[in-house]
């Protein structure tokens, strides 16, 4: 029901224009064409997970023509629409029969595939609302660039931006996790890993993925998580959920990757595909750590501090372990009370609300800082207060608070041990 | 008497005899149109109703050839009441004919476009047939011409 229901929206997308004025005998003559395509696979058919996908195609082709069915009924010949699906799946049958397949292994893969076509819907719908939403992140882009010259920018029409970006970037995230998922399942109807796989499952394994536009669909997603990178109305927090999803996208990469490779080396001419998706991932990495990099200079920037230029995680820690050194020591001279200030300033803004619960953590996790240097950074920081704090008046009272109660014990004593004295008197 | 009773009876019988018998209602539609290929003879056959028909003499009526005659596919459409509608891509009208002894009489000729009719299609809208085509809007069309939707 749910796969009629995509069919039909994307038909309208596709053609809801013409939706009103379409010929009966175009629809018909394209219903037949699919059944006899269907026909043709089902005789060519040389595996249990060819049969898995044709028996799902079957499925998608009568849940998208069952809106047709009265035309159909009366067009079809010598057959209604319910005997021409029956008949298919009845040659269908005859052909697993023909193959041995045994019925629970087509049931389990049937299912497989059928999550596949499902996926493979929800990417494409996904895919059409991204490239929406990308043509309005251009024209928004272009109206604000626009008044910019003219005058101040419309704070509206720069907050519908980033409202654009923000369910772009979603939609990014949404999609990257289903095309994996897409591929995977895929993989998981043959059962084993890729190197493992016969050259008549590597060419079923290929041609399934070509259909699904699988690589396509890898390489579209990258460009477009390059494109979302490229937008200047991103702020320094939309930085970190991006380099988390790069992260995310090369991990589940480098687990499909080989198996991609392997079935895609038994072609000629798709050999390169895997290389090349690569080399688009490293230039999405690098141009991700550029712009996490230049947006954590820019929020420094932003609170009152200014860093010496970095481009990765040490050059950062040693500019940042550079910066504490020189307040630790006063390099400036600056009385305690315009220390205690700047420091104040840099532990409240800076360093508790965005560096310490927000960006550590995630260039930690992205594998852009290590542990030790986060640790190092904790502690010049910690340093830096410690130089700047001297004896706070906690101590003073404190130590006030010891000192009274020390006199007060030595006055009772000396109380106590002077009234035997008086009585004996 | 009796020779009375005998010319009244071959009477009656001759009355029964010249009395018209009529099957009512009859429903002719085809329920798609068909898209038929012109041979270099000028005919088409239409395969799915066993019907072939000579179509040079339609083909000179609307564009003045009839020797170059197998690039064209004829579109035919039966309503309801047995008419059939036939155009293609390129002609400016539509055609009505129907059915007489071996052959098919004109009953109209439905001027559409006067530059041609291009991506040209007849579905059937009982009781009217309705043509689609690129560039304007369907139009319902019956035996005596158009419905709804023309614009000449």
């Amino acid at each position: 029901m749910r796969t009629g229901l995509w069919f039909l929206l994307i038909g309208l997308l596709v053609s809801g224009p013409a939706l009103s004025q379409r010929s009966e005998r175009a629809v018909v003559d394209a219903f037949e064409g699919r059944i006899k395509g269907l026909t043709r696979a089902i005789d060519t058919a040389r595996t249990v997970q060819e049969c898995a996908e044709i028996s799902a195609n079957i499925d998608a082709l009568e849940d998208q023509y069952r809106p047709e069915r009265d035309l159909l009924d009366k067009a079809l010949y010598p057959d209604d629409f319910v005997q021409t699906m029956q008949k298919v799946r009845d040659r269908l049958k005859v052909r697993q029969a023909d193959l041995g397949v045994v019925e629970t292994q087509f049931a389990r893969i049937t299912e497989l595939e059928l999550r596949v076509v499902e996926l493979t819907e929800q990417v494409s719908g996904l895919t059409a609302e991204n490239a929406k939403l990308i043509a309005d992140v251009d024209r928004l882009t272009q109206n604000i660039s626009l008044l910019g010259t003219q005058a101040v920018a419309d704070q509206r029409m720069i907050d519908s931006l980033r409202t654009v970006l923000k369910k772009l970037q979603q939609n990014l995230s949404a999609r990257d996790k289903l095309i994996f998922a897409l591929v995977d399942s895929i993989f998981v109807q043959y059962g084993k890993p890729g190197m493992d796989l016969t050259d008549l499952e590597k060419r079923g394994v290929l041609a399934k993925l070509e259909r699904r536009d699988a690589l396509t669909s890898i390489k579209r997603a990258i460009a477009e998580n390059l494109y979302l990178l490229e937008s200047t109305a991103l702020k320094g927090s939309d930085f970190a959920e991006i380099a988390q999803q790069q992260k995310a996208f090369q991990a589940q990469w480098q687990g499909l990757g080989p198996k991609l490779a392997e079935v895609y080396y038994t072609e000629k001419r798709k050999k390169n595909e895997v290389a090349l998706v690569d080399s688009m991932l490293a230039r999405w990495a690098a141009k991700t750590d550029e712009r996490v990099w230049a947006a954590l200079g820019d929020l420094f920037r932003e609170k009152g501090f200014v860093l010496e230029p970095f481009a990765d995680g040490e050059q950062f820690t040693a500019s940042f372990l550079k910066m504490m050194d020189a307040e630790v020591r006063n390099d400036r001279n600056e009385q305690s009370a315009v220390r205690m200030k700047l420091f104040t300033n840099f532990d409240t803004n800076l360093w508790i609300p965005e560096l310490k619960t927000g960006w550590m953590p995630t260039l930690v996790e992205t594998g852009k800082l290590t542990a030790g240097q986060v640790e190092q950074a904790e502690e010049k920081v910690e340093e830096w207060r410690r130089a700047v704090a001297g004896i706070s008046w906690i101590t003073y009272v404190l130590i006030a608070a010891i000192v009274g109660v020390l006199a007060w014990v030595i006055l009772r004593l000396f109380v106590w041990k002077s009234k035997p004295a008086k009585q004996g008197d | 008497m009796r020779t009375a009773f005998v010319v009244l009876l071959v009477f009656l019988l001759g009355l029964f005899g010249c009395s018209s018998l009529t099957l009512r209602p009859a429903d002719f539609a085809w329920p798609v149109e068909q898209v038929v290929k012109v041979d270099s003879k000028g005919m088409a056959n239409v395969m799915r109703y066993s019907f072939t028909m000579n179509v040079k003499p339609l083909l000179f009526e609307e564009t003045g050839d009839s020797t170059n005659v197998a690039r064209w596919s004829i579109r035919v459409l039966r309503d309801q009441r047995g008419f059939y509608f036939l155009t293609a891509d390129g002609f400016k009208h539509v055609y009505v004919f129907k059915q007489a002894d071996a052959e098919l009489a004109i009953e109209e000729r439905i001027l559409i476009a006067e530059q041609g009719i291009s991506g040209s299609a007849l579905n059937q809208r009982a009781p009217y047939v309705e043509l689609v085509r690129d560039g304007g809007p369907a139009v319902k069309l019956s035996p005596d011409g158009i419905v709804e939707g023309g614009s000449k």
